[in-house]
């Protein structure tokens, strides 16, 4: 397996706050890993996913993917980086509410200037794939809250991108969405060999991802890999592990 | 906490999303404001006013100004009450009762309408003041300005006046609307989306068939005595014609556009681009609540535009046709030989090393029977002049068409052959042909008409119905001992616009009421016609300005609450410049649409006020295009500056 994205020593202070966002941080994701990132509010996650996906700059350090050193990208080369090579799912949805389920699935393949009939072609297999199918021509405000996940998870993956943002994605879904969400990524993980990259309270979210890096105060404190078990094993040893960090709080 | 306190502060945390509602109301305010000072500033109405014509204008222009006020200031509390549901959702599960959150409300709203009255006040006493200056200046008036006010007390009494009732009004609209909703409203409704219109084909068609019935209609007027606003009647066809615009207008906004964005949306060939994909599908979105606002820009443009552009036309006409009303520069009769010496050497006295000439014509004045006798030939009997012809040689013809430094082909007459001058372009030339037998002492001459022009040489005021004869046939008619008119025409470089002459031949023939000057008839015109004008533009340009600013707040408001969706499409991979272009296209939507059917709808309806209301002299259609050009300059210059202005706003808000 080799090495999709390295994160070396990145740091990320913010003016007038005394505490780094992000602290001496280094990492490195696999091709095809589904890693987790967990941790208490304000430990540093977000600040990582939006480091690591240009949305910001780090203060100091280098993240690599492939040839491409991200922080020294500018504006322009950092948009058609996320154009070529991201996807992002978010626990708000972030849907275009005046597009229909089917323009919002396929905007990322119109940014790629891809045929109009190829463009259709994926957004109604994923849409199938997704069990949204039936939900093609209705806006984001006409579906529950897991279908509009689902549309967004789609919208992240129909472009087959090398990596995967996900920011608390089931935090706003019932436990049967959030389970056929899981499914989804996981799907996609084994299948397509998609690496994704997920920042989750959820225990059981978590559990589905291949290791998990635990974050407080900005830095890396441990990490859990999940290896060759069941899903079930894993689960039950970040429940222990959780149980662990709050009697450390 | 006292509520008094909550909706300060809430103000003073939110203060950047209420600037815009409080620039948006005090910008209304300050056109009242300034528009009302003016119409209460006696000095400068005693100036340009001597009729009261222009205090009737401004009244009538006030009426219009309140009612786009209190639509504006309606149309920003709505869409900024609908942005606050949320907030105002969490005090409702906080336990506040609708009652208090009414009364929160209308603190902040007499918060903002008071702050929003000084600056409209103090910016709007500016305002008068630099549109008193430019008045002005622009007429070359004498008044002292010093001794206007700058602010008046009975302005700022109406503004208040009309400022609390409005205040009142907003209250009761905000009661209905906190009365209606719910809780569960409440807490969704500020990120509710609207339902979008389903677009309908009949529709769609009926309202493009309408805007066409209403142009043809429009069209039709030019067609003349054949059209269907003579035959059937001109307020039935006026009235049916404003109907299928108006009905066109509103269904081509409700119905056709969305029927438009949704073939669009259908053929993913011309969706699938970076922008169409956003920009076609948001439009579509919004159109329910623009819809409108669309409309009344719409009408508003084009009725501010159809007024201007016709103030224009009915001055620009006039002006024009001086030309051939008042072809010499100078021009009078002279009843003896001394009268006409007397005259020349004053002129020459006046004029001294300036070059000119003057030119001696001798009209004959010839009855004359026909069964084909032209409308000139009785034209004006009822003001005291006798039928007949005023016969001219085809000699003296030519030579002061010269004068004039007018380059006419002039045909060779025989004795037989006369040119009639008309004094209404007739396109049909339904004259050639005729023949008239014009009567002399002794004998009838026949002449037959072989050529009609509008280039009457000597001025209507002295000469209606001219008719150019063969040398030889008017020595004939010299020689018969008919009634001869004897007249001087001056002309000369620059004597059209010489003052001294005029003044100078007025001096020696005080009662002369057949001296005409150019100079004189376009000075007391422009004179007579500058403070109407001026009114006019002043309107106008204050309607433009106010549809330029709905336009920014709209956008800008627009973009504002699309913000989320331009972080998301960041992160998707648009690069800033995709953004822009983005918001480029979104804006220029909402300015295309009142500018084209604005435009369209008020050059036809110039087209309609020109051939039905003008005295036509020039003949020349074309004479329309002047105004027309003159209305869309103004227009896209207020335009541009406007679209400029938003985008640049519009840019900085989704990058921000």
């Amino acid at each position: 397996m080799s090495t999709l994205l390295q994160v070396h020593d990145i740091t990320k202070v913010y003016p007038n706050q005394p505490k780094p966002g992000l602290n001496h941080v280094s990492f490195d994701v696999m091709q095809g890993e589904f890693l987790g990132i967990m941790g208490a509010s304000g430990s540093g996650k977000t600040t990582l996913l939006n480091v690591l996906s240009t949305i910001d700059m780090p203060t100091s350090g280098n993240i690599r993917m492939g040839n491409i050193k991200i922080q020294e990208l500018n504006q322009t080369q950092a948009a058609d980086f996320r154009k070529n090579n991201l996807g992002f799912i978010f626990q708000e949805y972030f849907l275009l509410d005046s597009l229909t389920v089917q323009e919002n699935i396929a905007v990322p393949l119109t940014l790629l200037r891809k045929d109009a009939r190829e463009i259709d072609k994926n957004v109604e297999e994923l849409a199938e794939q997704f069990g949204i199918a039936s939900q093609l021509r209705k806006y984001p405000s006409e579906l529950s809250g897991g279908q509009r996940q689902r549309v967004a998870a789609a919208r992240a993956m129909i472009k087959h991108p090398p990596l995967i943002f996900a920011d608390e994605p089931t935090g706003a879904l019932d436990s049967s969405s959030a389970t056929e969400l899981l499914s989804a990524l996981s799907k996609a993980n084994h299948a397509l060999g998609t690496t994704i990259l997920m920042v989750t309270h959820d225990p059981y979210a978590a559990s589905y991802t291949d290791r998990i890096l635990y974050f407080k105060d900005g830095h890396i404190i441990s990490e859990l890999k999940r290896g060759n078990r069941e899903r079930r094993s894993f689960y039950e040893e970040i429940m222990r592990e959780a149980a662990k960090q709050d009697e450390n709080r | 906490m006292k509520l008094s306190v909550i909706a300060l502060k809430n103000l003073k945390r939110n203060f950047s999303f209420y600037s815009l509602y409080l620039f948006s109301v005090s910008f209304v305010l300050m056109i009242y404001f300034c528009f009302t000072s003016f119409s209460m500033n006696e000095i400068i109405m005693e100036k340009i006013s001597s009729d009261g014509r222009v205090e009737t204008m401004c009244r009538t222009v006030a009426v219009f100004i309140m009612a786009f006020v209190v639509f504006y200031m309606f149309y920003s509390n709505n869409f900024f009450m609908r942005r606050r549901m949320k907030e105002l959702g969490i005090y409702s599960l906080l336990g506040y009762r609708k009652t208090t959150m009414l009364k929160l409300l209308t603190f902040e709203n007499i918060f903002i309408c008071l702050g929003g009255t000084v600056l409209g006040i103090l910016t709007g006493g500016i305002l008068h003041k630099l549109t008193v200056a430019g008045i002005v200046a622009l007429l070359g008036i004498t008044i002292d300005q010093s001794s206007i006010p700058f602010i008046y007390p009975a302005a700022v009494k109406s503004i208040f006046s009309f400022v609390i009732v409005v205040l009142i009004t907003l209250t009761f609209s905000n009661a209905r609307l906190l009365r209606k909703s719910t809780l569960l409203d409440l807490v969704r409704l500020e990120k509710k989306t609207e339902k979008a219109i389903r677009p309908h084909f009949i529709t769609a068609v009926l309202g493009v068939s309408f805007l066409a019935a209403g142009y043809g209609l429009a069209l039709d007027i030019m067609r003349g005595k054949q059209s269907v606003w003579n035959t059937i009647g001109f307020s039935p066809i006026a009235m049916l014609t404003l109907l299928c615009v108006v009905a066109g207008t509103i269904l081509f906004i409700y119905s056709f556009l969305p029927y438009a964005c949704k073939k669009i949306r259908k053929h993913k060939n011309s969706l699938y681009h970076e922008s169409t994909i956003i920009v076609v599908p948001k439009f579509m979105h919004r159109i329910r609540s623009n819809a409108k606002s669309l409309i009344l820009l719409i009408l508003l443009a084009a009725g501010s535009l159809a007024v201007f552009g016709s103030t224009v036309l009915s001055m620009w006409y006039p002006y024009q046709s001086f030309q051939r009303i008042i072809p010499s520069a100078i021009e009078y009769r002279v009843a003896s030989e001394q009268e006409k010496e007397n005259s020349l050497r004053v002129l020459q006295d006046a004029l001294g090393q300036q070059p000119y000439e003057a030119y001696e014509t001798t009209i004959i004045k010839a009855q004359a029977t026909s069964d084909r006798l032209p409308t000139e030939y009785n034209l004006s009997e009822d003001k005291g002049r006798v039928p007949g012809f005023e016969c001219i040689s085809r000699t003296d013809y030519a030579s002061l068409l010269s004068c004039q430094k007018k380059k006419v082909d002039i045909p060779d007459l025989t004795d037989g052959d006369c040119i009639l001058i008309k004094y209404r372009p007739d396109h049909e030339h339904s004259d050639i042909g005729a023949t008239y037998h014009l009567s002399m002492e002794t004998e009838t001459a026949p002449v037959t008409v072989i050529q009609t022009s509008l280039e009457n040489p000597i001025g209507f005021a002295n000469s209606v119905g001219t008719l150019v004869v063969s040398d030889n046939l008017y020595q004939r008619m010299c020689d018969s001992g008919a009634e001869r008119i004897c007249v001087i025409s001056i002309n000369g470089e620059t004597m059209r616009s010489n003052e001294a002459a005029y003044s100078a031949l007025k001096s020696v023939m005080p009662d002369n009421i057949y001296l005409t000057s150019a100079w004189q008839r376009e000075s007391t015109f422009v004179r007579d016609a500058s403070s109407t004008f001026l009114l006019i533009c002043f309107a106008t340009i204050i309607f433009l300005v106010a549809m330029g600013s709905i336009l920014y707040f709209q956008n800008i408001s627009s973009v504002t609450y699309d913000k989320p969706d331009y972080e998301i499409m960041q992160r998707m991979g648009y690069s800033h410049a995709m953004i822009k272009k983005c918001v480029r296209h979104q804006i220029q939507i909402y300015f295309a649409i009142p500018y084209i059917m604005g435009l369209l709808h008020s050059i036809f309806a110039m087209i309609c006020y020109k051939s039905a209301l003008m005295d036509d002299l020039l003949g020349r259609s074309s004479a329309v295009v002047a105004p027309i050009l003159l209305a869309i300059a103004i227009f896209s210059v207020i335009y541009i500056v406007y679209y400029q202005l938003t985008k640049h706003a519009c840019y900085k808000i989704a990058l921000k």
